[in-house]
């Protein structure tokens, strides 16, 4: 490598066309499939999914006496922004898919702007693709999305709407052929392991090096607790381990009524 | 493999020439596909609907680069033209033609679509994807005047990223 290397063409693979991206999504809330992993569901009509960089609840720089100017940036809180564009004429209908209602004239007819809870509601993988449609690239997971209010325009032509959200989680990019797995379950009193649906979750991250992560190869375990009013579940930080074929408590067994949820990859 | 850098414009039309043979289906089977302006070809084979492909055309030759690098990926255009006689069918007929190919390469599918060419040497059941092609844009098709009115010809432009 010297001063004067010139690099050659970018490869193939090296732009990212969004037309070959697949969004796909489960809801926090899905049904118990128990040893069964939770099946994502695909989203058509999407334009575009995009995702800002945080805001932090607090920040500053702060200096101790004595240590001159040197200073160290802390934070807390973080809070990420993002849009779901979808086609005009389908907002109703990716709205209504994303928040498992049935819109109808019989059943429901009004889908309501207004996000009132602060719940999380979606897990969002947007798998990118080259542009034979088979070659994955890699993977955007949006955890923990939470719906916003929405606003709503409609111009003479083509119209785009746009779906907003939040998410108090990170969002990240999982590597080519890895793909996300989503577990519920309906606790059994006193039951300490619950088996998965594939005996090999992926190595994520060193959980020690990051925070908001709690296991190497863990997103999230999440306990609810139904007897406690508990309505969207606690991410459990220890007592608990995923291994080849199951998750395990060691401490904090769930109780009756509970449920579990598990994010994880392979 | 990815066609020749320093062989792009004929790589490129070689490509598309096999890819368009490789389709054999009907109506596929009724219709020549042949390489560059078809002039010869249209009057030693009366009696043959024509699909050419012209020699391609670099539209951006930075679309995609990156910094400190050498050659880019270019952006490149393609004519891709159909030409009948009235008793091939005409009007209706080259009509059938532009669509099929506006179908085939609107498609994310054709880049999946398998073909055997012979560059620098043979390739076997390869692809646009594997030969670094990639379909971005297919519009048209627009009619070409001919000097016979009983002849119809038309073509449409294929942006491809190379």
């Amino acid at each position: 490598m010297s001063l004067t290397s010139i690099l050659g063409a970018p490869a193939k693979n090296a732009y990212l066309m969004g037309r070959f991206t697949l969004h796909r999504f489960v809801r926090c809330e899905a049904t118990a499939g128990d040893a069964t992993a939770i099946s994502w569901q695909n989203m058509s009509n999407v334009v575009s999914i995009d995702i800002d960089e945080p805001t932090w609840d607090f920040e500053a720089d702060i200096y101790h006496a004595g240590g001159g100017n040197e200073k160290r940036h802390i934070r807390s809180g973080p809070r990420w922004n993002g849009i779901i564009t979808v086609l005009g004429g389908k907002v109703g209908d990716t709205l209504r898919l994303l928040q498992n209602v049935t819109w109808d004239d019989s059943t429901q007819a009004v889908l309501s702007p207004r996000m009132d809870k602060d719940d999380p509601e979606i897990i969002i993988e947007s798998v990118c693709r080259d542009h034979d449609n088979g070659t994955h690239l890699f993977t955007r997971v949006i955890q923990d999305a939470i719906l916003d209010d929405m606003g709503d325009a409609l111009g003479l032509d083509y119209a785009d709407k746009q779906i907003p959200f939040h998410t108090y989680h990170e969002w990240f990019l999982l590597a080519t052929s890895a793909e996300m797995v989503y577990h519920v379950w309906s606790a059994t009193p006193s039951t300490a392991t619950y088996t998965i649906s594939n005996s090999t979750p992926l190595s994520l991250l060193t959980a020690t090096s990051h925070d908001d992560w709690a296991f190497d190869n863990m997103v999230f375990c999440k306990v609810k607790d139904n007897s406690a009013s508990d309505s969207i579940g606690k991410r459990v930080t220890a007592g608990v381990s995923l291994t080849a074929a199951s998750l395990v408590f060691t401490t904090g067994t769930p109780a009756a009524t509970d449920q579990v949820y598990c994010l994880f990859a392979k | 493999m990815s066609v020749r850098m320093n062989n792009l414009i004929d790589d490129v039309q070689q490509c598309l020439v096999e890819l368009l043979q490789a389709q054999t289906t009907a109506p596929w089977d009724r219709w020549t596909k042949i390489l560059g302006y078809p002039e010869t070809e249209r009057f030693s084979e009366p009696g043959v609907s024509l699909i050419y492909v012209l020699a391609p055309v670099i539209l951006d030759d930075q679309k995609i680069g990156h910094a400190g690098g050498g050659l880019a990926r270019a952006e490149i255009e393609v004519k891709i033209g159909a030409w009948t006689y009235r008793k091939e069918g005409g009007p209706g007929e080259l009509d059938l033609i532009t669509s099929r190919l506006q179908s085939l390469f609107r498609n994310p599918t054709v880049h999946a679509l398998t073909f055997t060419v012979t560059l620098d040497s043979e390739y076997a059941d390869t692809t646009l994807f594997t030969q670094g092609i990639s379909v971005v844009k297919c519009i048209g098709p627009y009619p070409v005047a001919t000097e016979e009115k009983k002849e119809h010809r038309s073509e449409i432009k294929l942006t491809l990223l190379v």
